[in-house]
């Protein structure tokens, strides 16, 4: 575990700026009991089963005194925001890995494990939003949200108080006043959070390279994958603390890095999804173990329907981790053969694609690999109505 | 669900069965798990509602009968890739294959239950061969000549299919190059039916392929449409397939040298199932805005809805062996879980019930239930 796991800037203040003390001293003993452990790459610790077995007796009963002891403190305050560790609570999405942008008088889609009242917040102010509720099988609320005309252009948290406990997903919502016809991404892909390579820390690289974009062109982030090295929830946690960095949208999908158990889910919620920019349609799909990840899996269903979804966009684009011609055939046959996609953003390969590499093997794809963020790397791409166009991958971040 | 145990799925499913007085009977092999890594194939018992847990619980993959019901093939982790493990409903443990590939999927048994087909590769690109076991002599044979590019192979029931366009020299099969490739010996033949990759990379298409162990041939005129899913039926007389033929994903059948669309949507269609006695085929389809289960008269082509509804999916049809049930998979409870329901969709009773995934239902043939 590490000593920067949790997250303490989620706890919705007042009552964050008095737990902030108990958060030092967990930090503290968190860090006498953890040291460095988290740090050692997944290989290795499968090669090392007693080190397997060191970390996983600290990853146990961290978490566990972690909620026996800070849970209860924060549930009797009334403030949880996410949950306790950086895990998603009653408000599924948008959050900061699977945000929405839209304009003033306009509507977005949430999911709740439960109806409840919403709004928008910021340091200007707080914005009551109007919601359709739709029953989701499961007895999860899909709410259709109405942005209200006055809200100012900006970053919002989405918020909701039920039973005086407050649920806080800070980037969320991002109110834009228009969408432009030509626009530029960000692509960062392989963020490699808890590996232990270069000199300096994926962290480090990964905060450097958001600080950078922050003040780029870019109209928001695309991380395809691989954002953790073993899947662990100190990792995951580490990525949020650091993703939370950017002052643009960040949209996620998980990589093959990225498994353990659910614990991508439990951050982030879905593992596809869609999103608009304007009139151009994104869809995130999960190739996080390309061999199984379809034929047998329900992501078959969502990704024909998202494909028909975004069919009337000016440009539709995939953003996934991984893309071989091996995985599975029926979502090849979603989004590349009957109805194919116009480009596809990946990362995996830590390396740029060949011009040789250029199309998916179906021949109406456009593909693009960016480098590994881990390595320093980034891409922008301009889109217009010319096209998606990727610029050649840059070194945006030193890793010595 | 606990693991390693049999266990009950609770009785909500057994009690409405009381209740009725008729219900599904027999058993369902589906695969059950939280996620992709732990997914275990698993039998549940529709009388008792016992569950047993019968594949090794590491990416086990769907569930393939042998036709006496003794035994079921699935794909599962090997040290390296996926390899097919035979597993024993009846108490013997399950039997790993060795094999000289690193990934090995989708197996099904021949007829007579003596061969084992499925695909292999090393997972460059689309280097999938066909290749059979023989459990006998434990030995693995790469069929179509070694050729690449075949996927989801599929025995067919006998040589009727012959039927669907006759060869111009008696018993003979022959390639675009007038070579003959499937010589016809009443008695002796094996034939698989396989999707097969055509064209150059960057226009790849696919067509449907008649198999031999040492030669292929395609069934129909080569298009540049791409077929999947493509299954003989019982009588061995006709073969449902999809295709994107028309712009969009269709059902069709091939039959005595005519091919028709029998799902005729502007929605995709997929994953084609016969019914035993031939007369009907379950597939699913997004003609109602969510992933449904539908079936139709393979004569008529009259399209009725077995499991639909505005905000839920369900998918992966399987018919019971006396065509009464069909098993299929339904998130209609937030997670997908094994449902039942009769073909006209009026009796649905769910079967599993546990927060993970269970996927892929296929009923077990009736011989030794």
């Amino acid at each position: 575990m590490n000593t920067k796991a949790r997250r303490d800037r989620r706890f919705v203040l007042p009552c964050g700026s008095l737990l902030r003390p108990l958060f030092w001293i967990w930090d503290f003993g968190f860090w006498i009991l953890c040291c460095r452990e988290s740090h050692i790459p997944r290989e290795s610790k499968i090669q090392n089963p007693k080190s397997k077995i060191h970390l996983e007796r600290r990853c146990v009963f961290a978490p566990l005194a972690y909620r026996l002891i800070l849970v209860p403190l924060l549930a009797a305050s009334g403030a949880v925001a996410r949950q306790p560790d950086g895990t998603l609570g009653l408000i599924r999405t948008p959050n900061d890995g699977i945000p929405v942008m839209v304009l003033p008088g306009t509507t977005f889609e949430t999911v709740l494990t439960s109806q409840a009242a919403l709004r928008l917040a910021n340091a200007g102010g707080q914005y009551e939003l109007s919601v359709e509720w739709n029953a989701l099988p499961g007895g999860l609320a899909n709410g259709r949200c109405t942005v209200p005309p006055e809200t100012p252009e900006g970053m919002y948290a989405i918020e909701v108080s039920v039973n005086g406990q407050t649920d806080r997903n800070e980037r969320a919502v991002f109110v834009r006043a228009s969408f432009p016809e030509s626009y530029v991404v960000a692509h960062l892909t392989d963020t490699h959070i808890g590996a232990e390579r270069g000199k300096r820390s994926p962290s480090d690289v990964l905060r450097d390279a958001i600080n950078v974009l922050n003040g780029s062109e870019a109209a928001f982030v695309v991380i395809t994958g691989d954002l953790t090295d073993g899947g662990e929830i100190a990792q995951f946690q580490e990525f949020l603390r650091m993703l939370d960095t950017s002052t643009l949208p960040t949209f996620v999908c998980p990589g093959n890095h990225d498994r353990q158990g659910l614990n991508y889910e439990s951050f982030f919620g879905s593992l596809t999804y869609v999103f608009w920019f304007g009139r151009d349609g994104y869809l995130c799909f999960d190739t996080k173990d390309f061999t199984t990840a379809d034929d047998l899996g329900p992501q078959d269903t969502y990704l024909e329907i998202f494909r028909r979804l975004i069919k009337p966009a000016r440009w539709s684009i995939c953003l996934t981790h991984r893309y071989e011609p091996d995985m599975g055939m029926r979502s090849q046959i979603v989004l590349f053969i009957d109805d194919p996609l116009d480009h596809l953003i990946m990362g995996h390969w830590h390396r740029a694609n060949e011009d040789n590499e250029k199309m998916a093997p179906w021949g109406a794809t456009t593909l693009t690999v960016t480098p590994a963020t881990v390595d320093g790397f980034a891409r922008m791409f301009d889109i217009s109505g010319k096209g998606v166009k990727p610029r050649p991958p840059q070194r945006i971040v030193g890793t010595e | 669900m606990g693991r390693g145990k049999p266990f009950m799925t609770g009785f909500f499913w057994w009690f409405s069965l009381v209740l009725t007085g008729a219900g599904p009977a027999g058993q369902i092999a589906y695969v059950s798990g939280t996620e992709q890594e732990d997914q275990c194939v698993c039998i549940v018992d529709l009388t008792s509602g016992a569950v047993s847990r019968l594949g090794t619980g590491t990416r086990d993959g769907a569930p393939a009968w042998s036709p006496d019901g003794s035994k079921l093939a699935f794909s599962t982790s090997q040290p390296e890739g996926l390899g097919i493990c035979i597993g024993y409903p009846d108490g013997a443990a399950p039997r790993r294959l060795k094999h000289e590939r690193k990934w090995n999927r989708n197996p099904r048994w021949s007829p007579d239950g003596a061969f084992l087909v499925y695909e292999a590769s090393d997972g460059q690109g689309f280097d999938r061969q066909i290749v059979v076991y023989d459990p006998n002599a434990d030995t693995e044979s790469t069929w179509a000549g070694g050729r690449t590019g075949f996927m989801r192979p599929v025995w067919l029931p006998n040589m009727r299919i012959f039927d669907l366009a006759l060869p111009s020299e008696g018993l003979m099969w022959k390639d675009a190059q007038d070579q003959t490739v499937i010589d016809y010996e009443p008695g002796k033949e094996r034939l698989l039916l396989s999707v097969g990759l055509t064209g150059p990379k960057g226009k790849y298409s696919t067509d449907l392929f008649l198999v031999t162990p040492t030669a292929s041939a395609r069934l129909l005129a080569q298009n540049n449409y791409i077929e999947w899913a493509a299954e003989p039926s019982p009588d061995g007389r006709n073969i449902a397939f999809e295709s994107n033929d028309g712009g969009d994903r269709e059902v069709f059948v091939a039959s005595g040298g005519a091919v028709a669309d029998v799902s005729n949507h502007r929605a995709a269609d997929w994953n084609p199932a016969w019914s035993p006695d031939g007369e009907w085929i379950a597939f699913e389809s997004f003609r109602d805005g969510r992933r449904g289960v539908y079936r139709v008269h393979a004569g008529t082509a009259r399209v009725s809805p077995v499991a639909a509804d505005a905000i839920s999916d369900n998918s992966w049809p399987s018919w019971s062996p006396d065509g009464k049930w069909i098993a299929f998979v339904s998130n209609r409870t937030g997670h997908p879980e094994i449902f039942v329901a009769s073909p006209t969709g009026d009796d649905v009773q769910q079967i599993t019930n546990h927060p993970g995934l269970d996927l892929a239902p296929a009923w077990r043939p009736e011989a030794r239930q």
